[in-house]
């Protein structure tokens, strides 16, 4: 064990990435017993390609704001568990969070566990993961250089993909299964203008098919029900995101049907001492900007609740 | 000390962060990228039987992605 529990921490964290790092530096500045524990520190915000709406930067990799986010909370050192949360329940009025390995207990939790990306469950799709179909452009794009894939999806980060695959591929399909595309016009209107990007409308992703690699996608035409095949090299899927919260105990009762941590405007859940912030909770959209502001919220109520209890 | 071969892409942030950890802790590595070295695919694809990266080598102990707690227990590294 790397930490032993001499004394009941005041706060864990669980996410390092835009909402729990921002919740980090304010549990930092206000001298709490605290303890991130996520898997890896950055997230969705590393993922996230290239970033042009989060106020101050024109434009940033998201590696490299999510390595800003990163070297801002190193000032303050703070103690961060490498490990996976397993389980988060609740033992009297405070938590206790589990990894594999070990059992930390505090009086107050912010999840900020963040998402993960939402499969289609089409035929083929976990057999050919990582052999041709991915859901990390900015991590596997490069492998198809010259090569035809698919970006199915028609939101923001399908459209997101699709661009930065038509630099390094030959030819760019996108599948949509709507009318049309529904990111940002500016992107959108990118999108029309690149010649190696062909748009798909109003198609559902069947099947994925190949030998030992990812070959080809069969889809079926919405407008005519035709089926067809589309030959591939890989596909890359975005078709949204689920909220990563398996690991919080049903008895807390504090999801919605979107298995969302449902939170009130300050960051609170219904349970007290129990706090969720970032891309987890139950906003409509999924921001950085607002991810690292419900960060901030979720601890300052954190820290208000506390100061409560010591009263 | 063990030998360390990271298989990645130049754009794959987890790549990044593990060549910075590595970095980091002072932990000599080999940092192979498998979209341009066809043998380095080859070699990575032998090892893993798929394409996701970054793959970590630690003297023949292989990760696939950024395990960071599992690193450390590989390295020795509090």
């Amino acid at each position: 064990m790397i930490f032993e529990l001499i004394f009941m921490l005041d706060l864990i964290i669980i996410g390092s990435s835009a909402s729990g790092m921002s919740a980090a530096v304010y549990a930092a500045r206000a001298e709490l017993d605290f303890l991130i524990v996520a898997k890896d520190q950055g997230g969705e915000t590393a993922e996230a390609g290239l970033v042009e709406n989060y106020l101050g930067f024109s434009s940033i990799s998201g590696m490299d704001l999510a390595n800003k986010f990163k070297d801002h909370l190193q000032n303050y050192q703070p103690k961060i568990i490498f490990e996976e949360v397993v389980s988060l329940s609740r033992k009297g009025e405070t938590f206790l969070v589990k990894t594999a390995k070990q059992e930390l207990e505090a009086k107050t939790v912010i999840i900020a566990s963040g998402s993960v990306a939402k499969r289609i469950d089409a035929k083929g799709e976990q057999e050919f993961l990582n052999k041709g179909i991915s859901y990390c452009e900015t991590c596997d794009g490069p492998m198809f250089k010259n090569k035809n894939v698919a970006v199915v999806g028609g939101g923001n980060s399908a459209i997101k993909a699709a661009l930065a695959l038509s630099e390094i591929c030959k030819k760019v399909s996108i599948l949509t299964m709507e009318s049309q595309l529904a990111g940002e016009k500016l992107m959108v209107d990118k999108i029309k203008a690149q010649k190696n990007i062909a748009i798909i409308y109003q198609t559902k992703t069947l099947e994925f098919l190949g030998a030992k690699m990812l070959e080809s996608v069969k889809y079926q035409d919405l407008k005519i029900g035709k089926e067809n095949i589309l030959p591939i090299d890989g596909a890359f899927i975005y078709v949204g995101f689920k909220p990563n919260t398996l690991f919080i105990d049903k008895n807390l009762d504090i999801l919605n049907s979107k298995e969302e941590v449902v939170i009130d405007k300050i960051g609170k859940t219904k349970i007290p001492g129990l706090f969720a912030a970032g891309n987890v909770v139950d906003f409509p959209y999924k921001q950085i900007s607002i991810a690292v502001g419900s960060g901030t919220l979720a601890c300052l109520s954190a820290i208000n609740y506390l100061k409560q209890k010591s009263l | 000390m063990k030998k360390v071969i990271v298989y990645s892409t130049p754009t794959c942030p987890y790549c990044i962060l593990a060549k910075e950890f590595f970095k980091e802790h002072n932990i000599p590595f080999d940092y192979l990228d498998v979209a341009s070295d066809q043998k380095a695919r080859d070699e990575m694809i032998k090892k893993t039987g798929q394409l996701g990266v970054p793959v970590i080598d630690i003297e023949g102990e292989v990760i696939i992605g950024f395990n960071e707690g599992k690193i450390r227990e590989l390295l020795g590294i509090q």
